[in-house]
């Protein structure tokens, strides 16, 4: 939601910037005429209820269309990259949860024909790389913020974020991975009639 | 060497190991041993996150999180009621108009979701009962919304189409707006073809007719606007030059949930947070397979395997048709054993340079791939939507596969159609651009959009998408760029 605001935003601002005759003049003015004959077809009877409805969204859009570029002259640049890097954080976290919630794409039509206790040993397989991966992560994230000890560099330079503030949700969320697969292999191995997976 | 690589492909499949461990280890293995001299350590597998870390620099990625959020969003209210009371308000009168109303609404809701399966979901919970009802044959109704759900990814926003554009990024550059405008036509034809089959099948079986009503049009019409206009901002926002796709995908994120939460009144923010986490669960699962298949990808540019296949395809004397004919083949049987996106992931880097090559357009290449991969939500073993419709609609995958194939047969017949004509896929942007709308099979490549980058560079610095805007700031260095930096400042120093 954070990611979609910062990016929504930038584009208000951008428009903002062009003259409002050309562009925001007809969307506000056809967003006004929406919400008042959405309110007012639905319900008889409260003209004026719906009539100010209408009448506070488009002073809501002028406002802000007006507030953004005074108050955010330089408008939001790093909105994009800031959104991928938040990104990273969300698909990394999102992968470890989706090993929780089981939502990790496989063919398991094979998998059924094993014998049960078997069925640990996928899992176990998934475990391992998910550590080879957590391995080169933290040595990657460890590149980068010695480099950023040493000279201050390896940073974004529209954030003035540094890299392995970043890069540092693989590692974590392979940490987790493995932790997560390692706990149902576990539990598959030894307590296969439980167990699902 | 290359039948251990299978066997240990096949051992991996066969034990039903994540698909992103397969990817990756494949990787690794295929680097090991046909880059031996380049990966002899294990710090040269940093690739493997230099290739996740590169990812920030992807401007067109974001879209994906904000597509899979607005579906969630848009189909936890009632978005998708709304629109199947308009598309029956519509075709209520024609015979057969439940059924064609089925495909109308599957049609508008895939132009919110970008997916197959949450389309069919969507729709289908609420028509199935309905035709059932209505008397409408129990096959021909699931085989109807099971087909019609796969139209997801193919009208645009389509998460796949996104996912093909940054596949194929380091060979071929395509923007996802013109991939996104190609996929409309296609569409359409596909959803007219089968809203006819339902007419047919309506006329057949003397269905109950519903009298049109001008009222009941605005009145769901009224209902339904908010919903329909999504498409319309998204589509107008991108070809209107207001906002590119990424934009247009958060701007449809704020949309929904302003249209949800203040005028449908359908969201409650104590759901939001559930409908955030499977928007995360959703784009991590992706997410981790496209960073691996990425790095497969790098692999393939490295051994420049497109240009071997390409030379394997001269000896085999084959043209664009007969390329073509055998593409589709080979997307019909891999749509029957992987699952599209993951199918798009490892097949389209090496196929698209490959159709360049043989000048063909890049986006009529990936409108045939992707309604390949469509088929492929259809056929057995690993069809997504025969299992997604057989939970839904409480049939068995055995079954429903056999109610699907004549609409199999459809799509097929609309895909040999799509193939061999260029123009209704391209048409449009020819159209946009001022050429003729219809164009032969191979081109000149005087055209902006078979721009061929990188196609003999093995370097992995990333092609920016033609359409997006970039941020300020420089692209995200690699470890050993920084490296080279830092030295570079000691001797200056």
């Amino acid at each position: 939601m954070i990611m979609s605001g910062l990016v929504f935003l930038d584009v208000v601002w951008r428009l903002s910037a062009v003259p409002p005759s050309s562009f925001f003049t007809p969307l506000i003015m056809f967003l006004s005429l929406g919400v008042f004959v959405f309110y007012g077809t639905k319900r008889s009877g409260k003209i004026f209820q719906r009539m100010s409805v209408s009448l506070a969204v488009t002073l809501l859009l002028i406002l802000s269309v007006w507030a953004l570029p005074k108050f955010f002259p330089s408008g939001f640049p790093y909105a994009q990259r800031l959104a991928l890097c938040l990104f990273l954080w969300v698909g990394m976290l999102g992968a470890s949860m989706a090993v929780y919630q089981g939502a990790h794409l496989k063919t398991d039509i094979f998998t059924r024909l094993l014998p049960s206790r078997f069925q640990g040993i996928p899992i176990f397989v998934t475990a391992l790389f998910c550590f080879f991966l957590f391995c080169l992560g933290f040595g990657y994230c460890y590149d980068q913020w010695s480099i950023w000890v040493r000279t201050g560099g390896a940073r974004f330079e529209v954030l003035a974020v540094p890299y392995w503030t970043v890069s540092l949700a693989i590692p974590l969320s392979m940490l987790v991975m493995t932790f997560r697969f390692v706990r149902q292999a576990v539990s598959v191995i030894f307590q296969p009639a439980v167990s699902s997976v | 060497m290359i039948l251990w690589f299978f066997c240990i492909l096949a051992g991996l499949v066969v034990l039903g190991v994540p698909l992103f461990v397969i990817i990756g280890i494949l990787t690794a293995l295929a680097f090991t041993f046909f880059l031996p001299a380049e990966f002899n350590q294990f710090s040269d597998f940093l690739l493997l996150i230099e290739k996740i870390f590169e990812l920030t620099d992807k401007n067109v990625l974001l879209a994906i999180p904000f597509f899979v959020l607005a579906g969630n969003i848009m189909t936890a209210g009632k978005m998708a009621e709304r629109q199947v009371n308009f598309a029956r308000a519509m075709t209520g009168w024609l015979p057969g108009g439940l059924g064609i109303a089925a495909v109308l609404s599957c049609m508008f809701f895939a132009a919110i979701s970008g997916s197959s399966p949450v389309t069919l979901i969507a729709i289908g919970s609420i028509l199935y009962p309905a035709l059932i009802k209505e008397g409408y044959r129990a096959n021909f109704s699931a085989g109807l919304l099971t087909c019609a759900g796969s139209l997801g990814i193919l009208i645009p926003p389509s998460i796949p189409m996104l996912i093909y554009c940054i596949m194929v990024g380091s060979a071929v550059t395509i923007a996802v707006g013109d991939l996104f405008l190609a996929g409309v036509l296609p569409g359409l034809l596909i959803g007219i073809l089968l809203m006819i089959y339902g007419l047919i099948e309506g006329k057949r079986f003397h269905y109950p007719i519903v009298p049109f009503s001008y009222k009941r049009v605005w009145e769901s019409l009224k209902e339904g606007v908010w919903s329909l206009l999504l498409p319309v901002i998204v589509l107008g926002g991108i070809y209107g030059g207001i906002f590119t796709p990424t934009e247009a995908a958060a701007v449809s994120v704020v949309y929904a949930t302003a249209v949800e939460a203040f005028i449908h009144r359908q969201l409650e923010w104590g759901r939001l947070k559930d409908l955030l986490t499977e928007a995360a669960v959703m784009v991590g699962a992706i997410y981790i397979i496209l960073v691996l298949a990425l790095s497969l990808n790098e692999f393939f540019v490295q051994k420049q395997i497109a240009e071997q296949l390409l030379n394997w395809i001269k000896t085999l004397q084959l043209g664009p048709v007969t390329f073509l004919l055998g593409l589709n083949g080979l997307f019909l049987i891999v749509g029957c054993f992987m699952d599209s996106l993951s199918a798009i992931m490892i097949l389209s880097p090496m196929l698209a340079p490959l159709g360049l090559k043989l000048g063909l357009d890049p986006i009529h290449l990936a409108i045939i791939t992707i309604v390949n991969l469509e088929i492929g939500y259809l056929t057995p073993p690993i069809g997504i939507n025969l299992f997604v419709a057989s939970s839904l609609f409480k049939m068995p995958v055995y079954q429903l596969f056999r109610t699907v194939i004549p609409f199999v047969l459809i799509m097929g017949g609309a895909l040999l159609f799509l193939t061999y004509l260029p123009g209704l896929s391209i048409g449009p942007l020819n159209w946009l651009e001022g050429k003729k709308f219809w164009t032969p099979l191979v081109q000149e490549r005087d055209r902006e959009r078979l721009r061929a980058i990188r196609m003999d560079s093995s370097d992995s610095v990333f092609v920016e998408e033609s359409q997006e805007t970039k941020t300020e700031g420089s692209r995200v260095l690699s470890i050993k760029e920084m490296m080279d930096k830092v030295k570079k400042q000691k001797e200056v120093k």
